[in-house]
């Protein structure tokens, strides 16, 4: 009696998980689809309008796509393709910095695109400041593909399927005392641990650890968060940040630029000569 | 003694310090070693020349209030600090006062080369005698004489970022042992600071008493206008007083302790100075230059362009060096002003800071290298540099500008080489240019367009259900299978747990014999059902249980009475009608099952 319902119930988890994955959300598949083709088909006429040197209507045509992107998104309607083209059209138009914003988006959601990576490395070459973003190395990379293969959804959903399995597995050792079933359940509870930590370790990065990018031409760090503070170091369009706090219209920041040497110390250098306060108005939130 | 100066003098003489050691100004200072004394004490008045070695003596005034007790006794002294020797020969003479007072000792003087050199008059006040009691119970005479601190700056009002040199001076009396000092600067977090080299250590003469001097200088640069605060810095120290021993141990110990220092006492001295106010001024609005990159100070620039002959789009390094005295290490980038918007393409500058001097304030240079690229061949010079700073001292904003260097470029596809052989046509293969970088087209896959907005993760229900049921089926599953091992294991479990079905099923049997009206079977198989079903619950043998003992057994498992009763009773009724001639009508057997069935509920709650 039991076995014959451990299989229908496990089906009806599967059928749970699929109705509820398809069932949120406002705008449908359909009406966003029809409102990206649209911006897509924007982009695609301001890109012939501007081969044609016609830059004024090149770029009203891009900054009508980056609008029709821009709706998507407040609609609650994400995705990285969406994040993607909106940074293109921002590049279009001579924002590089919220191109940025934009691109970093979308990294996030489609983190096994090289098109966004080869984006976001030709726009950095133009930044004004030099970056000292200590890179990843590739070993690392490597060792652990699925952390930076896959998104936050896709951890997720894969930790969960795990998580599944190894209690399939448990359950079928409570009753079937094979060895290959012992072993296939250590192996699930093992894959089930690396996949708990990567999640943690993702969701960290990606909610705990806030970032910003400079979407003004310049903008002055200051001391304190105010415009009597004097100004301590001037970042550029395109740099990228840490946004540390929020008060009165003000973020305490941490920036990842390169500055020459002060007259304190180097380990002070280090921690306190990059932090400062900047307007929020000038940092676009990725 | 002279032997040993001759030798000295000789070897530096040798060695190249000589020209440091003449080149020293000639200076005659007078000290005493305590400007107020007792009557009946005697003070030591020393004349030191300082710089020279081959001088007479210096002329001593006419003391009045004073006689001369003995003296001179003349002292040689030659010390070299970083490789700069200094010569200073003194002469002590001890003087008695002859009453109670304030006296003046003269200036003494000194004729040396043709020169008359004299040293400042020296105030001594002649006290009373304390009685001996009064002294032994502040033994410390006036401590704050004998050592002090300053904290001092070399002005008070400055600009954001111009310098400001900050000196900290321990001054303590010539000759005073003292150790472990410790120097706590002030914090000065509205200043980005620099410690002007190594601690300089000099002789001065304050109110007539010669001091050795620590100074350390540091140089401040405000960035915060206003009045700002410099709090006080803490010093401490010991000083080594030297304790007489009262007993001296007749086996010469304290010869031993003396040499290892043991019979010193470190006086603990702790000492604050003042705090300093400083007014930071705000650089002025007016005038301001557009390329201004806070720097303050008096700088001079100078600027290279290497190569001078290039292609078009190949780059040229522009140096442009800022030397001079200031914020050196904050210095902005200077400005580069080309004739046309499009005749250059600019790289970001690499800067480097060299401080070359910190002995008299920050003083260096800064060298910014800018990689700019031609765009076309008409161009005949490199851009314009403009750099612009504010000069504190007439409180202006100066601009130094330089002019273009001319350079010469080249378009390397107006030029047509003449290709004759096979070498020169393959010199020319190379790696393909890449003609412009532009970015990567929009996406535009439909198929994997979906609403990645909708995370699992913001899904708390759907997580907690997913997460808890499979826990839930483990854990039931579980139970299950120990269940079923037990029953297969553990006959008396199994026995406890088959007990209640088994006497239901005998009961439906007995049952079926009532309506049979086969009145001694059923009254056997209701008293074997009753009987199985204590074994059972209690792991016992059937036959192990009569109607006798049954009771007894019950007692024991802690049964109730009444049970016991109605069970015992049940059965004697079973018994007396299975073994009596007397008719049993079917009302009876029915009344005996219900009876029966009711007990067998009671033992199923109570074993």
């Amino acid at each position: 009696m039991i076995y014959k319902s451990i299989p229908l119930f496990l089906s009806l988890l599967t059928i749970a998980f699929f109705t509820q994955y398809a069932s949120a959300g406002g705008l449908s598949d359909n009406e966003a689809i029809d409102i990206f083709f649209q911006a897509n088909n924007e982009y695609g006429a301001a890109q012939k309008a501007m081969a044609a040197k016609e830059e004024q209507e090149a770029l009203e045509k891009f900054n009508h796509a980056a609008q029709l992107y821009e709706q998507l998104i407040q609609s609650e309607y994400e995705n990285g393709q969406i994040y993607y083209n909106l940074g293109n059209s921002y590049y279009r138009q001579g924002m590089p910095g919220k191109s940025i914003v934009a691109y970093r988006k979308a990294e996030k959601m489609l983190p096994r695109s090289g098109d966004i990576k080869a984006n976001i490395a030709l726009l950095k070459k133009d930044f004004g400041d030099k970056e000292s973003v200590s890179q990843v190395p590739e070993f690392l990379k490597t060792l652990c593909f699925w952390y930076f293969f896959l998104n936050l959804n896709e951890i997720t959903a894969l930790t969960i399927y795990i998580y599944i399995a190894f209690m399939t597995s448990l359950i079928s050792a409570v009753f079937l005392p094979y060895r290959w079933i012992r072993n296939s359940t250590t192996a699930c509870a093992i894959c089930l641990v690396i996949l708990v930590i990567s999640l943690g370790v993702k969701i960290y990065s990606e909610y705990s650890c806030e970032k910003g990018v400079v979407i003004a031409k310049e903008c002055k760090i200051r001391y304190g968060p105010g415009e009597e503070y004097e100004p301590k170091l001037k970042i550029h369009e395109g740099a990228e940040l840490k946004i540390e706090e929020e008060r009165e219209g003000w973020y305490k920041v941490f920036v990842y630029v390169e500055i020459e040497k002060t007259l304190e110390e180097k380990e002070k250098r280090d921690t306190e000569s990059k932090r400062g306060w900047v307007e929020k108005e000038k940092i676009g939130k990725i | 003694m002279k032997l040993f100066f001759t030798f000295v003098i000789s070897l530096l003489l040798l060695t190249g310090y000589s020209g440091r050691a003449f080149a020293e100004e000639i200076r005659l200072t007078a000290s005493v070693d305590n400007a107020m004394i007792e009557v009946g004490n005697y003070v030591r008045l020393t004349i030191e020349i300082h710089g020279a070695f081959d001088t007479d003596q210096p002329k001593l005034p006419e003391l009045e209030g004073f006689s001369k007790q003995y003296g001179p006794s003349i002292t040689t002294q030659t010390r070299i600090i970083n490789n700069a020797v200094s010569i200073n020969r003194g002469f002590t003479y001890m003087l008695v006062p002859n009453g109670i007072g304030k006296y003046s000792i003269p200036p003494a003087t000194l004729k040396y080369k043709g020169k008359t050199y004299t040293t400042d008059p020296i105030e001594i006040e002649v006290v009373e005698r304390k009685p001996f009691e009064k002294k032994r119970e502040k033994p410390d005479m006036d401590i704050n004489k004998k050592l002090f601190i300053e904290l001092t700056t070399d002005k008070n009002e400055a600009y954001i970022y111009e310098q400001i040199i900050l000196s900290f001076k321990f001054f303590f009396q010539k000759g005073l042992p003292v150790e472990d000092l410790n120097y706590v600067p002030p914090s000065t977090k509205s200043f980005l600071a620099e410690r002007l080299g190594d601690e300089r250590r000099y002789e001065e003469v304050r109110e007539g008493i010669l001091y050795s001097v620590i100074e350390l200088q540091t140089a401040l640069f405000p960035v915060v206008s206003g009045t700002l605060e410099i709090p006080p810095a803490n010093f401490k120290c010991n000083i080594i007083v030297r304790q007489q021993s009262s007993r001296r141990n007749p086996f010469g110990e304290s010869l031993f302790d003396e040499f290892l220092g043991r019979n010193d006492y470190r006086y603990p001295v702790e000492r604050e100075t003042n705090s300093i106010k400083l007014e930071i001024k705000s650089l002025p609005e007016k005038d301001k230059p557009d390329d201004f990159a806070d720097a303050v100070g008096n700088f001079t620039m100078d600027v290279t362009a290497k190569p001078a002959k290039v292609n078009v789009g190949d780059p040229i390094t522009v140096t442009i060096k800022i030397a001079g005295k200031g914020n050196i290490k904050t210095l902005g980038e200077p400005l580069l002003k080309p004739e046309g918007e499009d005749d250059y393409k600019f790289y970001s500058t690499e800067a480097k800071t060299t401080i070359t001097d910190k002995e008299a304030g920050i003083r260096g240079e800064k060298v910014f290298n800018k990689v700019i690229e031609p765009q076309h061949e008409n161009i005949r010079a490199t851009p314009m540099v403009s750099f612009s700073y504010f000069d504190p001292v007439i409180g202006k904003y100066q601009n130094i500008t330089h002019e273009p260097i001319p350079i010469s470029v080249e378009n390397p596809e107006t030029e047509i080489p003449l290709r004759f052989t096979l070498k020169d046509t393959e010199r020319t293969k190379g790696e393909v240019k890449i003609l412009t970088k532009d970015i990567l087209p929009i996406m535009t896959n439909v198929d994997s367009f979906n609403n990645q907005g909708r995370g699992i993760l913001k899904r708390p229900l759907f997580l907690g259900f997913i997460f808890c049921t499979p826990i839930l089926l483990v854990l039931f599953c579980t139970y299950l299978q120990r269940h079923r091992d037990r029953l297969q294991t553990d006959t008396s479990y199994a026995r406890k747990k088959r007990a209640l079905p088994q006497a239901k099923n005998q009961l439906e049997n007995t049952k079926q014999m009532i309506r049979s009206e086969k009145s001694t079977e059923f009254y056997s198989m209701l008293a074997k059902t009753l009987t199985e079903l204590v074994a059972d619950k209690l792991n016992l043998p059937p036959a192990s249980l009569t109607s006798n003992n049954i009771g007894d057994t019950l007692d024991r498992r802690g049964v109730p009475p009444e049970t016991v009763v109605e069970l015992k009773e049940c059965l004697e009724l079973c018994d007396h009608a299975r073994f009596s001639s007397a008719s049993n009508t079917t009302d009876q057997m029915e009344s005996v099952f219900k009876r029966a069935e009711r007990i067998i509920e009671l033992l199923e709650k109570q074993l």
